[in-house]
């Protein structure tokens, strides 16, 4: 008996305490109310991110190799010093939560779980446990029981692993803090220490090697882009019978478009990306797309690993320069909007070379609500008579952004560009939109198959709206402007019982509406 | 005895000046930190909006009025009795004006009353906060021992000051005369009366932890990113102070050797990038 009780006893490697398992998963039942569920501890502890073992993309992205380090330790407060002193969204939302408990039931994973771990704070907390004890006067003083403090032993890091990897940054809970206390700023800074000890999930920093190394999200060499682009542009000629063109690095065009690549090809994404060459011939206007540029999407955003995200950043900006545009304007995608249009100008700004009478860089949805105010487009809303429409604002841009220049016009401005193109329109619930909107349950770094078992979890809440709206009103498309989310959704849906083809995005609408001929306006 | 209570004076009087050195010298260092540490992007939570003026109006109402707080739709208790709190903490310092200043201002007197109602208020409204950790599973799951520390101090000067209103009244005067002198920094004895010292002791103990712990969020709100940029990234730069120097760093440092090339990797390379994907052309 004694020997039975010795081998339970064995001390787990830390490679079992993150290890990726295989997990079952099943959608919950539907009902229309997101309910805040009761706490279940470790609901969700088996749920791990895939480890990346590449080891030349890893040691491209400048992170050690060889898996955890020996001495990790050091290193990792060495690292979150370094996260302290160089973001103050850090450092000041390690000082002044108060635990006050309004975030608990915003998370989606939360709502999903149940996992206390999943509640805002408890996740920000797993990060205060470590600075308390070893950034913080009474932390190094007084014991880990006063403080409520924590050492950094292995159990404490596969925590980090586990949750700071469900977590999709999608900032809800600092809508609701009385402070503004973002989660993903320190889901970023958690992130990032862990790649510099060797701890790093493959799904996304896979996409970020490919994105610097080949060029965009994919992988997809520059042949590949143009072969892509050209077998779209050979499609929308026979569906139109028209001379629609996508030109690929021509010099001197008005504007460079850049979108996420999963739009080259990808169901529902491609639809899409009909809808833009349409508005851009329907208008007129010389644009290209750069096999450079291959990329809008830049998932150095989702750690806070500056010069990662710079070097993505700065190819959209080399491109335009050497192309001689005079426009940059961007497809439809969360994440990629935010570093586009809230930190471009900082990491690779002043863009003197562009027409400053557009906003740098310009959304499509602004670009095409101005055609439509302008009268340069015309679009029957009855080939879409079919459909009733719903929007989901993407949580990147619903509450990390501005859109033409007002607070609320990422709002109004896709939902302007979706009333003009359908005639039936409704909003979901008022607490699952604009702000307050649930993210998709899969931004951020979390799309990978691996981690579906949580997705599902994480969509619920979006789900319940849908159905509130699919009840009431009968609504059977969805609209998106996100690439993460048209791929979250589209794989959502079947598991939750409705038809894939319910899910789109916006400038699929317009694709189907848009009447080609004379111009009116302009 | 008088020995005795000469020495507890003493300590009383120590104990004072310590504290608002350390409240002081603390908060002032905190600020000191915060605010040197750079903000590298612009990260305000929308709707924000894209001027100063309309930044200001939104961080009023949530000082003023705890706007973020009230958009939930689960926290009308939280957001009632700690507003509550807050407000009748304000009332109560102001009422407390009375015995820092000579002669007191009419203003001061005015709020008196309304300061002692502030304080029952306040009394309950800790109460009902502290009630609310314990019957809310996920509050009382992420509260800490700091937690309820700093709700025992708070409900133990909140009960020692409406005992001395309401029960064991201190003589206000020779109370007064203590504050005074010690302001002057000529400090006298302190007065004996047993609830005086408890209040005034939990005073000091609130003073001494502020700069340590999460109460900095009164100050720390005031610099918080999400809360106080403009949503203008488009059309006003905004500056990164570390962004040059990482760079460099990164340029400068050493790179992986890339093996298609069997050069040092350079990611932010277009030149290293044609070579590499565009042999077909050149």
């Amino acid at each position: 008996m004694a020997e039975t009780g010795k081998l339970e006893a064995k001390p787990v490697s830390f490679e079992d305490l993150i290890k990726w398992e295989k997990i079952k998963y099943e959608a919950p039942e539907l009902t229309g109310k997101i309910e805040t569920p009761c706490i279940k501890e470790n609901a969700s502890l088996s749920y791990k991110a895939q480890l990346y073992k590449g080891k030349d993309a890893i040691a491209r992205l400048g992170y050690p190799t060889e898996g955890l380090i020996p001495n990790w330790k050091e290193k990792f407060l060495e690292k979150m010093d370094e996260m302290l002193k160089k973001y103050r969204s850090v450092r000041l939302f390690m000082d002044i939560c108060v635990r006050c408990g309004a975030c608990t039931n915003k998370c989606h994973y939360y709502l999903g779980t149940g996992d206390p771990n999943n509640m805002p704070v408890a996740r920000a907390e797993l990060m205060r446990k470590i600075y308390r004890r070893y950034f913080t006067p009474q932390g190094k003083l007084l014991g880990k029981k006063l403080t409520n403090s924590e050492d950094l032993t292995e159990e404490m890091l596969a925590l980090w692993y586990t949750y700071f990897y469900q977590c999709s940054e999608c900032r809800r809970c600092s809508v609701y803090c009385p402070y503004g206390i973002d989660t993903a700023e320190i889901t970023m800074a958690a992130r990032e220490i862990m790649n510099s000890i060797g701890i790093v999930q493959k799904y996304m920093h896979e996409i970020v090697d490919k994105a610097q190394y080949i060029g965009n999200n994919l992988g997809m060499i520059p042949d590949a882009v143009r072969n892509a682009i050209e077998f779209v542009e050979t499609d929308l000629q026979e569906q139109t019978g028209l001379d629609i063109k996508i030109p690929i690095d021509q010099k001197g065009a008005e504007i460079l478009f850049v979108t996420p690549s999963a739009d080259f090809f990808a169901s529902p994404h491609i639809e899409s990306l009909y809808g833009y060459a349409k508005v851009f011939h329907q208008a007129g206007i010389s644009w290209t797309m750069s096999t450079y540029a291959s990329e809008g999407g830049n998932f150095g955003l989702f750690v806070h690993n500056y010069n990662n995200m710079k070097i993505i950043n700065k190819r959209i900006w080399d491109a335009s320069r050497e192309l001689g545009v005079k426009r940059v304007v961007g497809g439809e995608c969360g994440h990629m909007w935010r570093v586009l249009s809230s930190y471009s100008n900082t990491l690779n700004g002043p863009f003197d070379w562009l027409n400053p009478k557009y906003s740098i860089p310009q959304h499509i949805c602004e670009f095409t609500l101005d055609l439509i105010n302008k009268g340069a487009l015309k679009l029957d809303k009855s080939a879409n008579d079919e459909f009733t429409v719903t929007f989901h604002d993407s949580c990147q841009v619903a509450r990390g952004m501005e859109m033409g220049g007002t607070a609320s016009g990422q709002y109004e401005i896709p939902r302007a560009v979706i009333k003009a193109c359908v005639n039936k329109f409704v909003d979901m619930p008022e607490n699952t939109i604009k702000e307050k909107t649930f993210c998709c349950g899969a931004g951020q770094g979390l799309l990978g198959d691996d981690m579906l078992p949580i997705r599902v979890k994480g969509a619920m809440p979006r789900m319940q709206a849908v159905k509130v709206v699919k009840d009431s009103h009968g609504v059977n498309f969805l609209a998106l402007i996100c690439a993460i989310c048209k791929a979250q959704m589209s794989k959502m849906f079947p598991t939750y019982g409705y038809p894939m083809e319910e899910v789109g995005g916006i400038h699929q609408l317009v694709s189907r509406a848009i009447v080609f001929g004379a111009k009116e306006g302009i | 005895m008088a020995v005795l209570q000469n020495l507890f004076s003493f300590t009383l009087t120590v104990l004072a000046y310590a504290s608002f050195a350390i409240f002081a010298a603390g908060v002032l260092y905190k600020i000191y930190i915060l605010k040197k540490t750079p903000v590298p992007l612009k990260i305000p939570t929308t709707p924000q909006s894209t001027n100063v003026s309309g930044v200001a109006a939104r961080m009023a109402g949530d000082v003023l009025f705890f706007k973020s707080l009230s958009k939930g739709e689960t926290e009308s208790a939280l957001w009632t009795a700690g507003w509550f709190f807050h407000l009748g903490f304000f009332l109560v310092v102001l009422r407390h004006l009375r015995y820092f200043t000579n002669p007191i201002p009419s203003w001061v007197m005015l709020v008196q009353d309304l300061g002692i109602f502030a304080g029952i208020v306040m009394f309950f409204a800790i109460l009902a906060l502290f009630f609310r950790r314990y019957t809310n599973e996920r509050v009382k799951h992420i509260t800490t021992f700091a937690d309820l520390t700093i709700l025992i101090i708070i409900f133990l000067i909140a009960a020692t000051g409406l005992t001395m209103k309401y029960m064991i009244r201190p003589d206000i005067v020779e109370v007064k005369a203590y504050i005074f002198s010690l302001i002057f920094l000529h400090p006298s004895k302190a007065p004996m009366n047993p609830v005086f010292i408890l209040h005034f002791i939990s005073v000091m103990a609130l003073l001494i932890y502020f700069p340590f712990s999460k109460l900095i969020h009164a100050v720390g709100y005031f610099l918080s990113p999400t809360r106080n940029q403009a949503n203008n990234p488009r059309t006003k730069r905004h500056l990164n102070p570390w962004a040059d120097e990482a760079w460099d760093k990164m340029v400068n440092g050493p790179r992986p050797i890339d093996s298609k090339t069997n050069e040092p990797y350079q990611p932010w390379s277009q030149e290293q990038w044609r070579k590499k994907w565009l042999k077909q052309e050149n």
